[in-house]
């Protein structure tokens, strides 16, 4: 299973990036890029090269499903895999995200000290580990 | 980099506290936008902020754990949305509900502990000077009714025992912060080595410091194996004991590193702040460039943290900035950057920093490099600026920081007290006793004010035996009370000459001046100066 070790997160919020920061790099261990909007996500892909990329769904501007779509234009993030982070989390809800073609929905309030464990969960899942 | 759980729950905490520290000036946000709603002549901006804002204290509220607020939050966010789709302002019922909801929010926030405005971070713990207990063993009650007395000016509780059995029964019940052992008891020459050995059998960490008239090799060794901590010959020196109590119990520890965060992403600088804190550090953030040399003055921070890439300035060129100015010339910048050109990242170097920190950055590789930077810098800076002997600041800082605190005085509106202090027959004092015996009167003053003075006094030694004093926040009367009483604990410090039967006391004289009746660090200067050449005149040891 090829290894999870960074991690590009796109979270407007401050207060909820802090906290993000501390879950996935203190707790976690990932190495961590945090983008305050869709627009600087696609501009950082790149130069980051992320193995996974986490995405609110609420945000000004571009939302995450926008992002999503904008992300899977781009020849290094066409096949990444996405999580979303969402207060909606009814079950067509959840459908739709996935429909988008994101591997998962992570559940907000989040949990800090097991957000980690989370994510490693998911990726090891499409790995087949 | 294992999973650091412990920590981490800590670095939450810090930052759920900064967050619920935030609270009112974010509620006050939203009280105003709510207010703009309905006074702007188009309401749609405000509504769409108010809304962002209700929503943004919904998420933050709710993954740092305040339900209630959250909630509460969320509640006003869908209050408001049916008023963002239709045209028209809500009806006087809606928009009471509104209102409703808004001091809803005000109530569950005032239900929060430690939700009033205060710094953004809680403070680190200042380091309170407690008194220590010490256990002596001395069985000449004179001596031990000496010591004790004398100690207790500088910190430490001596509880003196005739009996070895009865310090260790003692030791057993309270443990102290060291014991102090005689060697020869009774008709024992070695009782003390072998009280020594027993207790450090049981207490391993317990520090042990041995005195005696014996200073032969074999008591010496003797102290040695019972992993003695330090060894002083009698009649005791009580500047020399006081400074190996000091050194043992740690108790003079270096106060934490100050490392200022010049960042202009808030949420980084916010959790470099948790990290540093975490480890034990103070810091501030500066956002904003800018301000940098203010705030160099006001926080003197033992390292700066330095974005290459700001809005308002590059961080080379601030780096240069601060260059500028000689008396930041040790002060170390460590650069932190996305950069990983090499080049580009020797030249930042070149312009002033001490090292580099590419981003996203591991926390222990930025811990690890602040600590040993700042480990340096302060070493190399104490040395600079602290007088060799009583380990007080230097003539030249002494000054510096009298500039310094004028101007915070001056910023700030507060009262600056300044202190004059000058040993009594200094002369006479080196002449009949020596100027070794001289020294060591000047040294003991010097340590009793660091015991007595605040933790945000400064002292420093101006001259030979001249002593300046800055007491921030200090008016006169307060200023008065605090140098005497030092004036009336250093008069009762027995000092022993070169001869054992050489005992006597010593004093000191002092002047006051106080900012702004002496509005100027010159002015302040003179003021205490004449101050002081009236005590001499009025007899001495006293203070004007």
């Amino acid at each position: 299973m090829p290894k999870l070790e960074r991690i590009l997160c796109v979270e407007d919020d401050p207060d909820i990036q802090a906290v993000i920061r501390l879950a996935l790099e203190r707790v976690g261990g990932f190495i961590v890029k945090l983008c305050m909007s869709g627009r600087e996500a696609l501009d950082s892909v790149a130069g980051f090269r992320p193995d996974l990329i986490l995405l609110d769904v609420m945000m000004p501007g571009m939302d995450g499903p926008g992002t999503l779509l904008a992300l899977r234009r781009l020849p290094e993030a066409a096949t990444l895999p996405v999580l979303f982070m969402t207060a909606k989390v009814q079950h067509d809800e959840v459908a739709h995200f996935l429909s988008l073609g994101a591997l998962a929905v992570i559940a907000k309030p989040f949990d800090p000290m097991t957000l980690a464990q989370e994510i490693r969960a998911h990726w090891a899942e499409k790995h087949g580990g | 980099m294992a999973a650091d759980f412990p920590q981490a729950r800590q670095i939450l905490d810090n930052l759920r506290q900064g967050f619920i520290a935030q609270i009112p000036l974010r509620l006050a946000a939203i009280e105003q936008c709510w207010i703009d709603c309905y006074m702007a002549s188009d309401p749609s901006p405000a509504l769409h902020e108010l809304i962002r804002l209700a929503h943004s204290l919904r998420g933050s509220a709710k993954t740092y754990g305040l339900l209630e607020l959250g909630d509460a939050a969320g509640a006003l966010e869908i209050g408001l949305r049916p008023w963002l789709a239709s045209e028209s302002v809500p009806e006087p019922a809606a928009r009471s509900e509104l209102d409703g909801l808004v001091a809803a929010l005000h109530s569950t926030s005032r239900g929060i502990p430690g939700s009033f405005p205060q710094a953004a971070l809680p403070p680190s713990k200042m380091e309170t000077q407690t008194t220590l207990l010490v256990y002596l063993l001395e069985d000449d009650p004179a001596q031990a009714a000496l010591l004790v007395s004398q100690m207790a000016h500088f910190g430490y509780r001596v509880v003196a025992f005739a009996s070895a059995s009865a310090l260790l029964a003692e030791v057993e019940r309270a443990r102290p912060a060291a014991c102090i052992l005689d060697i020869i008891l009774a008709d024992d020459a070695l009782a003390g080595i072998e009280m020594g050995n027993q207790l450090h059998q049981h207490y391993t960490t317990l520090p042990l410091i041995f005195a005696s008239v014996r200073d032969d090799i074999e008591a010496r060794l003797g102290a040695v194996r019972a992993k003695g901590r330090a060894y002083l010959t009698k009649p005791l020196d009580v500047i020399a004991l006081v400074e190996a109590l000091d050194r043992v119990t740690g108790r003079m520890a270096n106060a934490p590193y100050r490392i200022l965060v010049v960042e202009d992403d808030k949420s980084l600088a916010r959790y470099y702040r948790v990290l540093l804190q975490d480890a034990g550090m103070e810091s501030m953030a500066l956002t904003d460039p800018l301000h940098v040399l203010q705030t160099l003055a006001d926080f003197n921070p033992d390292l700066v943290l330095l974005d290459l890439y700001m809005p308002q300035c590059a961080g080379a060129e601030l780096a240069q900035v601060i260059r500028q100015h000689g008396s930041h010339a040790g002060l170390p910048i460590v650069f932190l950057s996305a950069e990983d050109d090499p080049d580009l990242q020797y030249a930042a170097l070149r312009n002033g920093g001490v090292d580099f920190l590419t981003k996203p950055v591991d926390a222990k590789a930025l811990i690890r490099t602040i600590m040993v930077r700042a480990e340096h810098a302060r070493q190399m800076s104490e040395l600079m600026v602290r007088d060799g002997m009583t380990g007080l600041l230097n003539h030249s800082r002494i000054k510096e920081m009298l500039l310094a605190e004028v101007a915070r005085a001056r910023r700030s509106n507060a009262v600056l007290s300044v202190a004059m202090l000058d040993l009594d027959h200094c002369r006479t004092i080196n002449e009949h006793y020596g100027h070794l015996t001289g020294d060591r009167v000047i040294k003991s003053l010097a340590r009793l004010l660091c015991e007595r003075l605040r933790g945000s006094d400064l002292a420093g030694r101006y001259s030979g035996e001249e002593f300046l004093l800055l007491l921030p926040a200090c008016d006169r009367a307060s200023a008065l009370r605090l140098i005497d009483d030092i004036r009336e604990r250093f008069s009762t410090i027995n000092h022993c000459g070169e001869a054992p039967d050489q005992i006597f006391n010593a004093s000191f004289s002092a002047g006051l001046a106080v900012f702004p009746l002496d509005n100027s660090p010159e002015t302040l200067l003179l003021a205490a100066d004449s101050a002081l050449y009236e005590a001499k005149q009025q007899g001495r040891n006293r203070t004007r």
